[in-house]
């Protein structure tokens, strides 16, 4: 055996036994039956999936794809210009930007989620500021709302897709755009013909990384929804602890690693192709 | 009639002056080359007139109007860069047709356009290939064709050739030449290599350490260097010292010609030199001095004399080498000149 392959067993290993196996264990439960009390009986069926198709699940679904893909539209006009700043701005404070960005990340999620709860709550910190300064009478509903749940995403997403994006400014040669500038092209058409085009290897993967870790998420669907309005990871959840229903949780699953399946097949072809154009 | 005007330009970066009065006349379909060691401000010259960079002060007047604060993709000029600066994710045809698809001209105009501008850089069949795929030879092409698509007035290069081999770079001298003299635009081309200077330009702007040491035509530069600087850039040069003590001593030996500051340099090109016997006699307008050969070193076509002269500065003489006296090292001899080859620089 080669050195190099040695080197990549342990990874390897890890991967297959706490990634491969479980989605392996996950896609066959996903063909079984269970009991009335919940366990698992080896009996071939499709109804797990036949099921995901009642409307209320499929509500689930849709609103799932619906707002991760709002999510990630709303973090990829914001992040865009925030990373192309940071491009912008000297080595030297730009390492300061990338730190302030991480730090974030130094705090537990859940403890940042409460944060935000405490923000939006009717009667947190901006509500009873906007009613003691007179601009609004009754607090205003911010909390337990898509709203909130999509702020909530919102946050713990955007570095996920401002640092591809950086990573992908960076790269971008500026002679590139003095020669546009210098053939006739204002900034709009800079824009539109040099930078978005060639920053689009991190747009994608900055999208992709986003709308797959939202379209998965259910501490923040749970905390900011106020456990009302339910997303798949959610329902994913529910049915491995509450209903205990192993076989449908086990679907449902599935049904999302082929979604996401199919954009990292669909993202591998693009930049595929992208290396073969050049 | 002068086109472009620069008035007074200076500009610094981070506190260091990059460049300093820069005053510059362009005419129309001339080819003028800003020659000079890095970091002499050329380049940056060069940015300041295409927008890139905003002078500090002073005012850029091109055809009379003052250009100083409009933007680089408002300006009539078009930029050749020394890494070609090509869009990697466009086909030749569409790199070339920027400038025209930023004028909105429609697609069947700009092909035709482009396949046009390709032509007139030799290069053919390459439309739909990506620069990725070009050598640089090709590139550098691509990069030509792009800026000359929209007719600017002015074409600026910045050191269009320094990446390419010298077979190469020597081809497309003489091809950037002629295109020059079939479109009638002019050109500013910014070099450190002297021979490129010479060979291509109409005049020669020798910049250093921000400023423009001289403006010339290529033998106006050569033959008579204003400073020191010039003549040890450009080519190669002897630089005499002439002081006045009483009399006139260059190099130590005295001399009966008259001087007017009591201390002087002179440029010599080592071709100018001529190494003789000492029993030779000079004509009127010569100037000698006394010497001993060091080395004489064969060259080919030409052999370069080594000569210690009285205040043992080592002065270098070529000659042709059928022409050239072969002498001993150590041997002593007379060094002469004609005294319109000797130039008055300031240090």
């Amino acid at each position: 055996m080669k050195k190099g392959l040695l080197l990549f067993l342990p990874a390897a290993i890890w991967l297959f036994l706490f990634l491969i196996v479980p989605l392996i264990l996950i896609f066959i439960y996903s063909f079984l039956s269970r009991d009335m009390y919940g366990s698992i009986t080896y009996q071939f069926t499709l109804s797990n999936y036949e099921r995901f198709f009642e409307w209320a699940y499929l509500r689930i679904f849709l609103r799932t794809i619906l707002y991760s893909f709002l999510v990630t539209i709303t973090c990829l006009l914001l992040a865009y210009p925030f990373a192309w700043q940071m491009s912008c701005t000297p080595k030297r404070i730009r390492s300061i930007l990338l730190v302030l960005l991480m730090i974030p990340f130094w705090t537990n999620s859940l403890v940042r989620t409460f944060a935000w709860m405490t923000l939006l709550r009717t009667e947190g910190i901006i509500n009873s500021f906007l009613i003691s300064t007179g601009i609004i009478e009754s607090p205003f509903p911010m909390l337990f709302n898509e709203g909130a749940i999509m702020i909530g995403l919102f946050y713990v997403l955007f570095p996920f897709m401002v640092l591809p994006l950086y990573v992908s400014m960076d790269k971008l040669d500026a002679n590139l755009l003095e020669a546009a500038a210098d053939l006739g092209a204002g900034s709009f058409h800079r824009l539109i013909h040099i930078t978005i085009p060639l920053t689009m290897p991190g747009i994608v993967s900055g999208s992709l990384i986003v709308f797959i870790s939202s379209s998965g998420m259910f501490a923040i669907t749970d905390l900011m929804g106020g456990a009302k309005i339910m997303f798949l990871g959610n329902l994913i959840l529910n049915q491995f602890l509450s209903a205990r229903n192993w076989p449908f949780g086990s679907a449902v699953s599935t049904i999302l690693v082929f979604i996401s399946l199919i954009f990292i097949i669909f993202y591998l072809y693009i930049s595929r192709k992208e290396r073969e154009d050049s | 009639m002068n086109m472009l005007e620069l008035k007074n330009i200076s500009k610094k970066i981070q506190g260091s002056s990059i460049l300093s009065d820069i005053h510059l006349s362009i005419r129309k379909g001339e080819f003028i080359t800003l020659l000079g060691p890095s970091g002499c401000g050329k380049t940056t010259t060069l940015r300041i007139i295409a927008g890139f960079e905003k002078p500090d002060s002073g005012e850029i007047l091109l055809d009379g109007k003052n250009i100083t604060k409009l933007a680089p993709h408002k300006r009539s000029t078009n930029t050749v860069f020394q890494n070609y600066a090509l869009f990697p994710h466009m086909t030749v045809e569409e790199n070339v047709s920027f400038g025209l698809r930023m004028k909105g001209i429609s697609k069947k105009e700009r092909s035709a356009r482009a396949c046009e501008a390709l032509k007139l850089v030799k290069l053919y069949d390459m439309q739909k290939r990506r620069p990725d795929s070009l050598s640089g030879g090709q590139k550098q092409r691509v990069a030509i064709a792009r800026a000359i698509i929209n007719k600017p007035e002015i074409l600026l290069l910045d050191e269009p050739l320094a990446a390419l081999d010298y077979k190469l770079r020597q081809q497309m001298q003489l091809e950037l030449k002629e295109l020059q003299r079939k479109l009638g635009i002019t050109f500013i081309f910014v070099t450190h290599d002297q021979e490129e200077a010479l060979t291509m330009s109409d005049r020669i702007a020798v910049m250093q350490n921000g400023r423009i040491e001289q403006i010339d035509t290529p033998s106006g530069i050569y033959d008579h260097p204003k400073t020191r600087f010039v003549g040890d850039f450009i080519g190669e040069v002897n630089i005499l010292v002439a002081r006045r003590n009483g009399e006139a001593y260059l190099e130590d030996e005295r001399m009966n010609f008259t001087m007017q500051e009591d201390s002087m340099y002179f440029a010599v090109r080592p071709e100018r030199i001529w190494v003789r016997r000492t029993d030779f006699i000079l004509g009127a307008d010569d100037i000698a001095l006394k010497g001993h050969v060091v080395e004489q070193l064969y060259m080919g076509s030409l052999t370069r004399t080594l000569v210690k002269v009285q205040s043992n500065k080592i002065i270098s003489a070529i000659e042709f080498t059928g022409d050239t006296i072969r002498f001993e090292p150590g041997e002593e001899v007379l060094i002469y000149w004609a005294k319109k080859d000797m130039t008055a620089v300031s240090a």
